[in-house]
Order: structure tokens, then C-alpha cells, then sequence
């Protein structure tokens, strides 16, 4: 069957979530490279707060920091300019460049452009929730066939490991290992995937053990296919249809900790850009300029809506095949 | 049914012990310990080992350990390094607290799925029912946190009606009798609408796909036949089983009733154990974190075990 053909099979709604993921990842990866540094302070005085929309004139000094002024116009050997409106004369040897730029969607507390932040938390939140979800998967996939293919002892006791992990408080947990542990970008896809592997596992065993007995995997092994063939040629892509939906919704929940975590602080470090360090920097300002707490949070949303349309379409498309 | 809820609370206890030990050997061998907070130079070494010996951090780890694990056999957790308090006072203040909060957010999310669902299904797939599943949809995926910030720039900047933080007015605690009551339930409402919001959306997406299953199962189609209207149908026939489920979601949402509504109590600076791990963990406070750690897989564990329970009393077709 064609991709086309395959992908008008789709429902609606998994046509939708995917669109809408792809659409969040590809702004996450290609975003950053069309918008300036994100951690860039363009001008903590003049440019701070400024509303979506907002044109300022932005002056490169040769010591590499900028200005931003509502206007500037060049006489003689002097620069004159309109700072947060006052008049400033500044001497043309110092300034490198002189451009007008507008910040789409305004400008932070300290004068940092929105856009170009909101674009590069999309990297931090999706990469740490993506490679987060493919720790959760290995693991529970892994620990899933076993316990489901083995069975007897070896089942018996990872389930029950499993089972323990799940009765874990896991936001204290998390707590726990933020505190012990100094957060990093790295230490949290790790605490994030090692956090959420059991439900994965739990799944891929009940699959397993529901497949196992049927004739294609008995045949399969009365041919003499290695373990592996079978989990891999036999097993897994029988029980891809759960494993897909699973981790689409576990993928929106991972960004939801993601985000929270890092709101809270636990998580990404101040300057990195994330959608949750963003909502805790934008806070102080909540009453007036709400938008810097809401642009992320609506970001969340999406991205969480998009995978949970997804999970949705996956679960359709199955009902449809069986 | 006895030897039922024996195994079970030994396993329980088993449990219990598991990760105490587990966040105590984290606690015990991560780089930079206690020893971490005494790293600054001005401390004359003499009170370094003061502190050192007071909390008993110059003995041998399997030592500690033991007598670590003795003193929190007798419930008692050790003092806290910031709060300078014993660790159990301080939950035992912050989780009354924690489960009036999460226990109304709970109740406010359960019924307001229970309600939306049965809305959903009173004309499945037509304009309502869409309109309601779009809203649900969004709700489950808006973060707690940008919920809470949300109704208090409403709320409280912009119009003025209710207190953003805290737990009691700056006079509350003067306050008596019904002007007391008042004042806390003014400010329960903001943080209970957060939980309410976030976590009904769940409930009712889970509600309305079972109720869609539920509705042609046979014993519904029978209460049809004989003549039930669709409503009682729906309402005494499919809602009891599609609720069943829902015994297990609550029992697995119990660490949500102990931890969950940390960003909640955070952002409204609710006095709970959210809010005091929270702080725990920016300072480094070890005893702290694993008492609340402990004391939240208790809960845990205690709420697995009523649900199962629940579950037994409420279906008569498991036998335990």
C-alpha cells in the first residue's frame, strides 16, 4: 500500500494530532535558526516588557551589547537617539550598526525577545519530552517482552518491581532527585524516562502474553526463529497499534512535568529557555502583561492536545483494523 | 478476606521499607551530602564538626542506617536542617492542610466528569457532545500551573474578588468561629478551581469512553427492552458499572491527595506538604525529603489498599 493510500486511511483526528506535532517539531527544530538568540538581552532598560508588534531601532555597539530606541538618526560623527523616551547622544565610532527590528510578540522582563525564546523553550520542552519517552519505551519494552516471553519467576518478579515502583509518590521522587542531584537538561530526560517506564512495560507484557499463544508465533517457533526474531519480526509489531497510543499520551504527560518542573524551577536552568521557566520569569508581571505566563502555557496546551489527538486517532485506526 | 488484607499490608509494609531505604542510600551516597551546606569557608571547623556529630554524619553509613531505620520504625524522622524542628511536626502540620485542598479538587474534578460525561452521552456525537469533548480535551492538557496563574490574574488582579495565596487573611488567624470559615473557604476556591479544572478533563474523557461501551452491552440493552426510558437507562443502569473503574482511578490518584497538588500549593502559597518538600528541596533539607517521601508512600500504599477494597464491597463479582 502507498503512503497516500495508507495515510487516507487515517482518522481525522490522527491526522490532526500528527499535524500538529510535526508542525510543533518543526518549528522546535528550524525556529531557532530564523530568530535571534533567545538568550539575548537586546536592552534591559529600553526594551523590557515591550507589547506584541513593537518596532525600536536596535543599535550593535563595538563592545558587542545592543540599545534599543524608538528612533536614531545619524548627524554628523554623533548618533542621536530616543531611549525609552529621552534624548541620548551617542558617539558614531562606538556604534557598529544601526537597524530597525520588530519583536512579534514583544519582549520579556529583562528585554529579552519573546519569540525567539518561546521558539527555542519548543526544543527544550519537546527534546527533553521526545528522548524522555524513547528512555521510557527501551526500558519498557525491554523489561515488557521479558517478563511477558519469560514468564514464571523472572515474570513474577519484575512485575512485582514494577508494581513497587508504581505505588512511588513519584512528584516527591522527583523532588528528591532534583535536590540530590544539580538539574541539568540530561539529569532530567533520565529522571523523567526512569519515572515513567513501568506503565510501558505493563502494557508490552500484557501484549506479549496475549500474543504469545496465538498460531503465527507458534508457528514461529516451531520453525526454530530465535528469541529475538520473534520479539522483534513477530511480537512487537503486533502490539504496536497500544504501544503507539500509549506513548502519544505519555509523551503529553511527560511535557506537562517537563514544564512543571522546570516552572518550579527543578528543571531547565535560567537562561535556557523552556515553556516552564518562561511562565515563572513572565509571573511578576503577571496583572499587566499576562501574555508572557499565557503565550507558554498555550504552547503546553497545544502541544499536550496535539499528542493526546493522536493517542485518540491511533486507538480509532486499530478498532478499525481488527 | 483477613488473610487478603494481611498479605497485602505485609506487602505494604515491605513496600514502605523499599523505598525508604532506596531515597535513604540516595540521600546517604550523592556527592555532597550534608557536607555541601558546610562548605563555606567561615565556618570554623570546630561547629563543622558540631553539626557533623549532632546529626550523626560522622559514624558509618550501615550504622546510620540502622539506627536511622529504628528511630522511623518508632515514627519518629529525624530533626529538619533548615527548620530546625523535628521533621514529623512539620508534616503532621502541613498535611491536614494538604488534604483539605486536594480532597475538594478531587470531589470538584469527580463530579464535574460525572456530570459532563452523562451530559455528553445524552446525544452522543451531536454538536454538544463535541463542544464538550473540545472543552474536556483542553482541560486535561493545560498545565496546573498556567490553570492557576490564570484565575488569579482574573480572579484577584483584575476584578478584585478573591485572595490569590495563602491559606488565611494577614488577621485570619485572629479570626474566629464563622468569620474563620469564611475566610478559608475564600481562600479554597481559587487553588480548589485549579485542581478541579486540570483534573476533570480526565475524568471525563475516561467516563465518556466507558459510557459509549456501556450503552450496548446487553444487560442496558435489556433494561431498554423492558422499557426503560434512555435516561434511567443511562443513568441507573450504565453509570453504576462505568463508575467501577473509577474506584481504581481515585485509589490510583491517592499520591495525587498527598503530593499532587505541589504546583497548586506553590503557586497559591498553600501552607501543605507540597509547598514544604517544595522548599525542602531548594534546601537541600535530606530528612525532610525522605520523612514527606515516607509519610507520602504510606498514603500510597494505605489508598491502593482501600480502593482494592472498595473495589470488593462495590462489585460483587471480585472475590478477594
Amino acid at each position: 500500500m502507498s503512503v497516500r493510500r495508507a495515510l487516507a486511511r487515517w482518522p481525522l483526528r490522527l491526522r490532526l494530532g500528527t499535524l500538529g506535532l510535526a508542525a510543533l517539531a518543526l518549528a522546535a527544530v528550524a525556529g531557532p535558526w530564523f530568530t535571534a538568540d533567545p538568550n539575548a538581552i537586546v536592552d534591559a532598560r529600553a526594551a523590557a516588557l515591550l507589547p506584541p508588534g513593537a518596532t525600536r531601532v536596535v543599535l550593535l555597539r563595538r563592545d558587542g551589547t545592543t540599545i534599543a530606541c524608538e528612533a536614531a538618526r545619524r548627524s554628523g560623527s554623533e548618533w542621536i537617539v530616543t531611549r525609552a523616551g529621552r534624548e541620548e547622544t551617542l558617539p558614531a565610532a562606538e556604534v557598529v550598526s544601526a537597524h530597525a527590528r520588530r519583536f512579534w510578540l514583544g519582549t520579556d522582563t529583562v528585554g529579552r525577545d519573546v519569540l525567539a525564546r518561546l521558539l527555542a523553550g519548543a526544543r527544550v520542552s519537546l527534546g527533553v519530552g521526545a528522548l524522555a519517552l524513547a528512555v521510557a519505551l527501551v526500558l519498557g519494552i525491554g523489561v515488557g517482552l521479558l517478563a511477558g516471553w519469560s514468564g514464571g519467576v523472572a515474570d513474577a518478579l519484575l512485575m512485582r518491581f514494577v508494581d513497587a515502583l508504581l505505588a512511588v509518590p513519584m512528584l516527591f521522587l522527583l523532588l528528591f532527585l532534583a535536590a540530590v542531584f544539580r538539574p541539568s537538561l540530561g539529569v532530567l530526560v533520565l529522571i523523567l524516562g526512569l519515572s515513567s517506564w513501568m506503565g510501558v512495560a505493563r502494557l508490552v507484557r500484557g501484549q506479549v502474553l496475549s500474543l504469545k499463544e496465538r498460531e503465527f508465533v507458534l508457528a514461529a517457533r516451531a520453525l526454530g526463529a530465535s528469541g529475538w526474531r520473534i520479539a522483534f519480526r513477530h511480537l512487537l509489531p503486533n502490539a504496536l497499534t497500544p504501544i503507539a497510543q500509549d506513548g502519544a499520551l505519555r509523551l503529553g504527560d511527560l511535557i506537562l512535568v517537563e514544564a512543571a518542573l522546570s516552572y518550579l524551577g527543578l528543571g531547565a536552568q535560567p537562561p535556557t529557555a523552556s515553556w516552564g521557566t518562561m511562565v515563572a520569569e513572565g509571573q511578576e508581571v503577571l496583572a499587566t502583561t499576562w501574555w508572557l505566563t499565557m503565550l507558554p502555557t498555550a504552547l503546553v496546551a497545544l502541544t499536550v492536545i496535539a499528542a493526546a489527538l493522536a493517542a485518540d486517532g491511533v486507538q480509532e485506526l486499530g478498532r478499525g483494523e481488527v | 478476606m483477613l488473610r487478603w488484607a494481611l498479605r497485602r499490608i505485609a506487602a505494604g509494609v515491605l513496600l514502605v521499607w523499599l523505598v525508604a531505604t532506596v531515597t535513604f542510600l540516595l540521600v546517604s551516597l550523592s556527592p555532597g551530602d550534608a557536607a555541601s551546606r558546610l562548605t563555606d569557608a567561615r565556618i570554623p571547623p570546630a561547629a563543622r564538626a558540631r553539626f557533623r556529630h549532632e546529626f550523626g554524619l560522622d559514624r558509618p553509613l550501615p550504622a546510620r542506617y540502622a539506627s536511622w531505620l529504628a528511630s522511623v520504625a518508632r515514627g519518629d524522622l529525624g530533626t529538619s536542617w533548615t527548620l530546625r524542628r523535628p521533621v514529623s511536626e512539620a508534616l503532621a502540620e502541613a498535611l491536614p492542610n494538604t488534604l483539605l485542598l486536594t480532597s475538594l479538587g478531587l470531589l470538584l474534578e469527580l463530579a464535574g466528569g460525572v456530570v459532563l460525561a452523562v451530559v455528553q452521552l445524552r446525544r452522543p456525537h451531536g454538536a454538544g457532545d463535541r463542544a464538550i469533548t473540545l472543552a474536556t480535551l483542553t482541560a486535561y492538557a493545560l498545565p496546573t500551573f498556567g490553570v492557576a496563574l490564570a484565575l488569579i490574574a482574573v480572579f484577584s488582579y483584575r476584578w478584585h474578588l478573591l485572595p490569590p495565596s495563602h491559606m488565611l487573611s494577614l488577621d485570619g488567624e485572629m479570626r474566629h468561629g464563622w468569620a474563620r470559615a469564611v475566610d478559608l473557604a475564600r481562600h479554597l476556591v481559587l487553588p480548589v478551581a485549579a485542581i478541579g479544572v486540570t483534573g476533570v478533563g480526565a475524568v471525563a474523557r475516561y467516563l465518556r469512553g466507558s459510557l459509549l461501551d456501556e450503552r450496548t452491552e446487553h444487560y442496558v440493552l435489556a433494561a431498554r427492552a423492558r422499557g426503560c426510558s434512555p435516561r434511567q437507562a443511562l443513568l441507573r443502569h450504565a453509570l453504576p458499572n462505568a463508575l467501577l473503574p473509577l474506584i481504581t482511578m481515585v485509589g490510583m490518584s491517592l499520591p495525587f491527595l498527598v503530593s499532587g497538588s505541589l504546583v497548586v500549593e506553590v503557586v497559591f502559597s498553600w501552607p501543605g506538604m507540597g509547598q514544604l518538600m517544595y522548599n525542602a528541596a531548594l534546601g537541600r533539607d535530606l530528612p525532610l525529603l525522605l520523612g514527606g517521601t515516607i509519610v507520602a508512600t504510606v498514603a500510597v500504599v494505605a489508598g491502593n489498599l482501600l480502593a482494592d477494597a472498595a473495589y470488593a464491597v462495590a462489585d460483587p463479582r471480585v472475590r478477594v
